[in-house]
């Protein structure tokens, strides 16, 4: 309930709030969206599996999110495309752990031991 | 840590992800815009406006050109035949052309310079810093008035039927459009028309508005005829019942 509030809430000040980030930057922040999102996942996939740490899920946010925007930089700098390397990776582990998501609630919804 | 404070921490991460991922559909959405609006290319209407403009100038160069060779058959014509009747007729003709304002005429006047105030003042109604049609209205009937013979707008011969029509930033003189700096020319006595432009109400009414009025008058200014191209004279005349065909 408190990650969708404030969601809601950040998205809300975003589109209130007349700041904007240049555009010149706009790949290495959806790279670091990305990074985010995957620890998003990653934290929801934990927490079901009762396995959740803050300290892990904080660093993983940040961490994550500040290395995949560094790479992307560093990869424009060298004229390579590296973001590609962050968005597989992210994008892979996003998908694996909405399937660890989606395994939990059928589990629950179906009672079915078969789905595992 | 406490349950209150990793909810707190929490939430305040939510908040940032919201936060960042609005703000970058934010910027993206604009950049789409700006891409789009960039699409209509002003470049490539600007040179099809400049091309379309150089055709004209190449039209009129020709028009002027025929117009000056049927003059000239005209008067092989008139010096063939050699007859009377012709030649008055001929120059009855260029009487009533001068007097219609067809042909281009030099003589003594003024030379009336206006442009639009500079917009350096904060003022609530910037209409007042703009020429108006009503204002080149106002000063042709003031220089009428002060018997001007002839009278052009930057290189626009006015005539009886010669508007004056606001069209947005420009004014529109014999269908065409201008833009400031406006040019008056007015032939007649240099001195009635320069007193008449002293004393005119709307032009004191436009320096006090400080927009820009520059005036000299002239030995000898060239105003040049009514370019009939755009206008559909013959069709009109055409239409028209002569009542009184006597020139006087």
């Amino acid at each position: 309930m408190i990650p969708i509030l404030g969601l809601v809430a950040g998205i809300v000040l975003g589109v209130l709030l007349p700041y904007d980030i240049p555009y010149q930057y706009h790949s290495y922040v959806a790279v670091a969206i990305l990074a985010a999102l995957d620890s998003v996942f990653g934290g929801a996939a934990a927490s079901l599996q009762g396995k959740f740490n803050l300290k892990i899920f904080i660093s993983g946010f940040f961490g994550n999110a500040l290395i995949a925007a560094a790479l992307a930089y560093i990869g424009d700098q060298l004229g390579i495309e590296i973001y590609l390397a962050a968005i597989f990776a992210f994008g892979n582990r996003i998908f694996l752990n909405f399937a660890v998501i989606r395994r939990h609630w059928l589990k629950k919804l179906t009672k079915d031991d078969k789905v595992v | 840590m406490s349950a209150a404070y990793k909810k707190i921490v929490l939430f305040v991460m939510f908040v940032l992800l919201g936060l960042i991922v609005s703000i970058q559909v934010k910027v993206i959405i604009n950049e789409r815009e700006k891409v789009s609006a960039k699409n209509l290319d002003s470049n490539q209407l600007v040179e099809q406006i400049e091309e379309l403009q150089a055709q004209n100038e190449i039209l009129e160069v020709e028009i002027q050109k025929a117009l000056k060779e049927r003059e000239e058959l005209t008067l092989s014509v008139i010096s063939d035949q050699a007859s009377y009747e012709l030649e008055t007729k001929y120059n009855q003709l260029n009487t009533v052309k001068l007097q219609a304002g067809l042909t281009g005429v030099t003589g003594p006047g003024v030379i009336i310079r206006l442009d639009d105030a500079a917009a350096l003042r904060q003022i609530t109604n910037a209409s007042i810093l703009i020429i108006h049609d009503s204002d080149i209205m106002a000063l042709l009937n003031d220089l009428k008035a002060a018997g001007a013979q002839a009278i052009s707008i930057n290189g626009e011969r006015i005539v009886a039927m010669s508007e004056q029509l606001c069209a947005g930033p420009t004014i529109r003189i014999n269908r065409n459009r201008y833009t400031v700096p406006f040019e008056i020319i007015a032939l007649g006595d240099p001195d009635l028309l320069n007193k008449a432009l002293q004393s005119s109400e709307r032009l004191a009414y436009m320096t006090r508005d400080r927009i820009v009025v520059n005036i000299r008058t002239s030995r000898s200014i060239y105003v040049p005829g009514l370019n009939t191209a755009n206008i559909k004279l013959g069709t009109l005349m055409s239409n028209l019942e002569v009542l009184d065909s006597d020139i006087r």
